[in-house]
């Protein structure tokens, strides 16, 4: 057990920014409570804006003592200035998103502020996060369909469009969760967006606001007719199609894809999934292998520990290393 | 046999009140002078042939530097071609801060008059030291992490910059990990004198930005880092540093700033491009003795210029065959993935390319780079796929590809293939 924890350990403070957020993500999702500590630790001294993850954990881990420091990264994020982008500005957020889960408000103000500037951390990367959340009366303004998709006005620049796919995913996230009929209709112009990634969000939003099978159908043919790897999976998952995604996971060219389609056995709870995870396990690519590390460990297979076990010794990649150490973690730290 | 003359010039601006750097915005004007910005100047020569190659402390080289350079060039040499590429230095070019007035304009307008001024100068002392030379060239594989992609891959498949001090993570969401390829090797073009136990003369191509962090400062940055320690390790070698194919990559990914107070700022600054410096120039030095050296008789020059639908939007590649290796000018900004669509099948046997000439598309992604999204892919794509209507367009998906294409057109024509 010593072991797994300074796995985890040594990777929230390596300098690595994505190791050390992953291990954080993963202390959260696989309840490693005996971590919190460290995980507060990381949030008030580590300058990467990457840090965020281990706010997210704390909370996933309901961790109250960790109230008090985020009281102090709200005004005090103790990250670099980058006025003009999104990380400071960012963990501001986190820190004031995680209170209101904790439920304080002391962050709504904050909230408000980038709100009311239009700030694509508040109406892209955190509206998913706060329209899940029971409605703060003071944010609800800003969380209107018009609200959110204000920002695609902003597309004047140099006269080519403002299309930035990354936040697009985010705001088809938030339009999926918007109490408003109409964000169907967003939704479907989405559908047939130029991103693959935007789409498959879309798709994902559309179902969870009407999960018939007409949608279904629609959402299938659509995915079909852009024929991507991508959004085959996702529609498969929508479905609940294990033979696409087995079929994707071992052969789709794009590790992400091969990747993305491991998580979505998960999510459906295939039946096939520690047989997909085995062969994962051997993928050239790191985040292939993590996820059917996460994977293999949430698919009860009876030899899933020992294999995992196993695995750590001959596994070079620190972030699968710290997959195995927080899904081992888990296992050892839940009682019977 | 081949000719090169080598010189440097400095091209700082001596007047900066009211005056901030293009690039990446400031809070404050321009307050002084870190360390000099520099104009590199390599004239080439075989019996008929020169091409000058310069590359300029600049954010970007624009539509009129490269027609005002050319010009004075035409004065001095009428036949000769001309490779000018910028740094992409953001502490450099001098533009108004705030609201434009007289006196800032006058300073921006001196500062540009400077480097132009400053190009013939390097040019008039290089053609003065013009020696016969030797060629050698390779790709040195970099030991160490110095520029590293910087968009972060999400789960839900979008990407977000990951510059500063990594990326922002969403809530429910996770970074799979870089997007892309990091920068991990340099390319090199060594020039020696017939027999000579050491090159004078080096041309790096790095595929990396050079800016960690927005000083109020006129600085060189980590290329001035990589040319002044080169210079302090090999006082006889001249440095000319260049960037690569290197849209994506950054300084900054692994460099969180530790400090929130602008004079430490600024001594970080130092203390990272000092040791970026001494890095980038020992494994130049560790390369030296394994180069192997050939003559050249000829030099073999391609170019293709396509105007844009404004000026700054031109497309514009050169190649250069100097023996079994190769040199390519391209816009700036391309995608690190696009180097190894420019090498599939390369018709020479060493290849350098130098980015940021004037043709200014902005960033160009690749096609599931546009899909990928985050701040170098923000823009785009625009809606007509026709090459001809987007070949010279900010945000057109296929501008890669195009570029390529020529580059590799003019590369199987030089070498006869």
């Amino acid at each position: 057990m010593g072991n797994f924890h300074n796995i985890l350990k040594e990777a929230l403070r390596s300098n690595d920014p994505l190791l050390a957020a992953e291990a954080a993500r993963l202390i959260g999702e696989w309840n490693g409570k005996s971590l919190v500590p460290d995980l507060i630790e990381n949030a008030l001294s580590s300058r990467f804006y990457s840090k965020v993850s281990a706010i997210y954990a704390l909370v996933a881990l309901l961790a109250v003592e960790a109230v008090p420091g985020l009281e102090k990264l709200l005004n005090a994020p103790n990250v670099p200035d980058d006025f003009y982008w999104t990380g400071y500005k960012g963990v501001r957020a986190a820190a004031a998103v995680a209170l209101l889960q904790f439920g304080s408000d002391a962050g709504v103000a904050y909230l408000q502020e980038l709100a009311e500037a239009g700030d694509c951390v508040f109406s892209r990367w955190y509206a998913p996060a706060l329209l899940r959340l029971k409605p703060v009366p003071e944010l609800q303004p800003y969380l209107t369909l018009e609200k959110l998709c204000s920002l695609e006005e902003r597309n004047a620049f140099d006269e080519v469009p403002y299309t930035d796919a990354g936040q697009l995913c985010m705001l088809c996230e938030a339009l999926g969760l918007i109490n408003d009929p109409a964000a169907v209709e967003s939704l479907e112009f989405y559908m047939n967006f130029h991103s693959r990634y935007v789409r498959g969000q879309a798709y994902r939003s559309l179902h969870l606001r009407q999960a018939d099978e007409a949608t279904a159908r629609r959402i299938c043919a659509n995915a079909e007719r852009h024929g991507t790897d991508f959004e085959r999976l996702v529609a498969a998952e929508i479905r609940q199609d294990s033979a696409i995604l087995l079929e994707v996971a071992r052969q789709a060219p794009l590790a992400f894809d091969r990747a993305s389609a491991l998580d979505a056995l998960v999510r459906i709870s295939s039946p096939h999934l520690a047989e997909a995870c085995l062969v994962g396990l051997e993928d050239g690519d790191t985040h292939v292998r993590q996820c059917a590390v996460e994977g293999l460990a949430r698919s009860k297979h009876p030899a899933a520990r020992n294999h995992l076990a196993g695995l750590l010794d001959k596994e070079t990649e620190s972030r699968v290393r710290c997959a195995i150490a927080a899904t081992m973690l888990q296992k050892e730290e839940t009682p019977c | 046999m081949l000719k090169l003359g080598t010189a440097t010039a400095i091209i700082t601006p001596t007047e900066w009140e009211q005056v901030t750097m293009n690039g990446m915005p400031r809070l404050i004007p321009n307050q002084g002078v870190l360390d000099d910005l520099q104009a590199d100047v390599f004239v080439l020569q075989d019996g008929g042939n020169t091409v000058v190659i310069c590359t300029l402390d600049q954010v970007f080289v624009t539509h009129d530097d490269q027609s005002n350079i050319e010009a004075r060039l035409k004065l001095r040499l009428p036949g000769a071609h001309l490779i000018i590429c910028s740094t992409h230095n953001h502490s450099s070019t001098a533009i108004p801060f705030g609201q434009k007035s007289e006196q800032a304009e006058a300073n921006c307008a001196a500062a540009r008059e400077i480097m132009y001024q400053g190009f013939s100068t390097a040019l008039n002392q290089a053609l003065q030291d013009m020696r016969e030379v030797e060629v050698a060239a390779r790709r040195i594989p970099l030991p160490m992490q110095l520029g590293l992609n910087r968009r972060g891959k999400l789960s839900n498949g979008g990407c977000t910059q990951a510059w500063g001090a990594g990326p922002l993570i969403p809530p429910g969401h996770k970074c799979v990990g870089k997007s892309g390829g990091d920068a991990t090797w340099i390319d090199v073009l060594a020039f020696r004198e017939p027999g000579a136990t050491e090159p004078h003369a080096l041309l790096s191509s790095y595929p990396s930005h050079i800016h960690l962090y927005e000083v109020p400062l006129f600085t060189g940055e980590v290329a001035g880092g990589a040319r002044m320690s080169m210079r302090q390790r090999h006082p006889g070698i001249h440095l000319m540093y260049s960037i690569g194919i290197a849209g994506d990559v950054a300084q900054q990914f692994a460099h969180p700033i530790p400090v929130d107070d602008e004079p430490s700022r600024i001594a970080w600054q130092k203390e990272k491009t000092a040791a970026f410096g001494a890095a980038f120039s020992q494994v130049l030095s560790d390369s030296l003795q394994g180069l192997r050296y050939s003559s050249v008789d000829m030099i073999q020059y391609a170019c293709h210029h396509e105007p844009g639908k404004r000026q700054e939007e031109c497309l514009l590649v050169q190649s250069l065959r100097l023996g079994p290796h190769a040199l390519c000018s391209l816009p700036g900004e391309m995608f690190i993935e696009w180097d190894g669509h420019l090498r599939r099948d390369m018709s020479c046997e060493t290849l350098l390319p130098m980015t940021y000439n004037c043709s200014n598309l902005g960033y160009i992604p690749t096609q599931l780079g546009f899909e990928e999204g985050s701040y170098e892919a923000m823009r785009g794509p625009v809606e007509k796929m026709v090459p001809e209507e987007t070949a010279g367009q900010k945000g057109s998906p296929n501008t890669g590809e195009i570029i390529v294409e020529k580059a590799r057109k003019q590369l199987a024509s030089l070498f006869g293939r």
